[in-house]
């Protein structure tokens, strides 16, 4: 069993693999680019595979080992393109920027033992949690694992899992990963736990090794294990990681959006690939769960807000050409699902003029909200020895904030984009039919640790390196 | 251990540092807490283990109704739960929370529970025992 879900993994990597192809050079790639493109494959994969099971459905309907030749078709589809795009492009120079000297010796070896203890601490936290809950927190098995059990049980009918009659039980949401897990499944041939915990496992990780490598190519090695150790140290991001809660998954999604458009600034040479990846995980965002679109939208004004005031409309417009690329297929099978599948959110059904406008004049929903969202951040830090954020702004304080000069836009995109999410949020907190404050406490501390990756990423990009302070 | 550095900036990396070895170990620890091994099944397989007879006697597809305890509010967090774990068991089977179709499921949490149908016109078809019953309608 585990040497075919490691194939049915594999293969979908395989697939990733071949989109961050832009980022190969014809040189072997330095340790943190190859992270960089691992951890990159394990999103764009899953995700992609997921798209092309999605269409398979879709035109062909349900077949024995309908996903799996899917897979197949998709992996030489992409392999191919891969190949012919590797060498008509590929550089024959190093794709990242040389790698900053490595911290002296005594800090470098503290931060590696650190690193080294505290990973393989997370690791057993998460498999130990894991065998306590195969079946993941309420909304995995409510939410996701059921409607992966329709996929995989329902044949033909697959379409079931849609059914307005399920209307409480959310099936309106996206498929990236229902379709993930029953895609492993149809791989093994039954339906084992091991498949969704793998996701998770990879989905989690992946995060931790996606903010270190970007955070080593852009900053410094001390700077990017101190990042994966804060990371690690997250309590609540392993929990939830664990508990196969795909609040997790969107938070790696929001984390390779923002740090690939700032490797792209930092990057210029391999920008256009870069670019077309950060719109496939942007894209893939709105495939994982709804919250996605606000990524989407976030990311678009933010990247057009910042270039408008720093650069000209042209660049944007250019820019925007490679993300739409990368963008639109994803999109179109968003779209497809949403106008095609999807019944009605229950959200947004609610949302009449007549009893939103009073809701947003009412004073004491803003107090409401507000205290809904202090109350997510000490949630946020309950489960860990002192909240991460405290600790974050603690070594903010300590080191100083000194960026880069070709951060700056990457940063201002990305914390423009953390403050439009936030917003969007409050927007969608402040209108909501649903009893607030019993909402929020259901919800309010997933959606923060959506944005907490980024905004470590974002944190240790800010700040200043220890070496450089060194006297 | 970080000679040459400034003491803010070390007491900034040593905390960044103890927190993750602390938190780490700390999540480590409660994980263990008891450890997984010792609890025989978690909850889910256990709720699942009740409807595995039921399953063998459903069709496999369709809309079958549901009905649990009088005393249990519909959307209460009880009831809701015991809903969204038998749907969880029986799909692809679409689960609606009334007594219209022609198989409704009785989930009890007990098999000593109150079992009085909601609706005077279904008979119990079988009873699968751990408060788990398929009911049909009586024809007219």
């Amino acid at each position: 069993m585990t040497l075919t879900l490691l194939v049915a993994i594999l293969a979908s990597m395989l697939a990733g693999l071949a989109c961050t192809v832009g980022l190969w050079t014809r040189q072997a790639p330095t340790f943190p680019l190859l992270v960089l493109i691992a951890s990159l494959a394990v999103g764009l994969g899953f995700g992609l595979s997921a798209c092309a099971s999605f269409l398979s459905l879709s035109l062909f309907g349900a077949f024995p080992h309908g996903l799996i030749v899917t897979d197949v078709g998709l992996l030489l589809l992409l392999g191919i393109a891969g190949f012919w795009a590797f060498a008509r492009n590929a550089p024959r120079a190093a794709a990242d920027a040389p790698p900053a000297a490595l911290s002296p010796g005594r800090l470098r070896w503290l931060l590696c033992c650190a690193l080294a203890i505290t990973l393989v601490c997370a690791l057993l936290t998460f498999v130990l949690l894991s065998l306590r809950s195969p079946h993941g927190a309420w909304d995995a098995w409510m939410i996701w694992n059921l409607r992966a059990r329709f996929i995989m049980r329902a044949g033909s009918d697959w379409r079931d899992a849609f059914s307005g009659l399920l209307g409480a039980l959310h099936p309106d949401y996206p498929l990236l990963l229902p379709l993930s897990v029953a895609r492993l499944w149809q791989y093994l041939g039954w339906e084992s736990q091991a498949a969704p915990t793998a996701i998770a496992m990879l989905f989690t990780f992946s995060t931790v090794a996606l903010a270190w490598a970007s955070l080593a190519i852009l900053r410094t090695p001390s700077q990017a294990a101190l990042a994966a150790l804060l990371l690690l140290g997250t309590s609540a991001l392993l929990m939830h990681g664990a508990f196969q809660i795909a609040d997790v998954p969107l938070g790696y999604f929001i984390l390779a959006t923002l740090a690939g458009l700032c490797l792209k600034d930092r990057l210029p040479e391999r920008g256009t690939a870069l670019l077309v990846v950060t719109g496939m995980t942007a894209g893939l965002a709105a495939w994982m769960k709804n919250e996605g679109w606000l990524v989407l939208v976030s990311v678009v004004l933010a990247r057009a807000s910042v270039l408008g005031r720093t650069r000209s409309w042209a660049s944007w417009r250019h820019e925007l050409r490679a993300f739409v690329s990368g963008l639109a297929p994803v999109l179109l099978v968003v779209l497809y699902f949403k106008f095609a599948l999807a019944p009605p959110n229950d959200l947004l059904s609610h949302l009449g003029w007549h009893e939103t406008v009073p809701r947003l004049l009412e004073p004491m929903r803003y107090v409401e909200m507000l205290q809904g969202f202090e109350d997510a951040v000490v949630d946020l830090g309950r489960a860990a020895l002192i909240n991460p954020l405290l600790v974050l702004l603690f070594y903010l304080v300590c080191v100083g904030i000194e960026p880069d000069e070709r951060d700056r836009r990457g940063l201002a995109t990305g914390f423009v984009t953390l403050g439009l999410m936030v917003n969007g949020y409050g927007l969608v907190y402040l209108t909501t039919s649903a009893a607030l404050a019993l909402h929020m406490a259901n919800s309010a501390e997933r959606l923060l640790l959506q944005l907490w990756p980024s905004a470590v990423f974002l944190a240790f990009l800010a700040a200043c390196p220890p070496e450089r302070s060194k006297g | 251990m970080m000679a040459g550095y400034p003491v803010r900036v070390r007491i900034g990396v040593l905390s960044v540092i103890l927190f993750a070895l602390l938190s780490s170990g700390l999540a480590l620890v409660r994980a263990l807490d008891p450890p997984p091994w010792t609890i025989a099944q978690d909850e889910i397989t256990r709720y699942e283990a009740r409807f595995r007879l039921l399953r063998s006697a459903l069709p496999p597809k369709g809309v079958v109704g549901y009905f649990s305890e009088p005393d249990l509010l519909p959307r209460n967090l009880d009831w809701w739960k015991g809903f969204c774990l038998s749907e969880y068991a029986v799909a692809p089977l679409i689960l609606v929370d009334n007594t219209t179709p022609a198989l409704v499921i009785g989930n009890f949490r007990s098999a000593s529970s109150e079992r009085n149908a909601a609706d005077p016109t279904l008979v119990l078809v079988r009873d699968f025992g751990d408060g788990v019953l398929l009911f049909r309608h009586q024809p007219r």
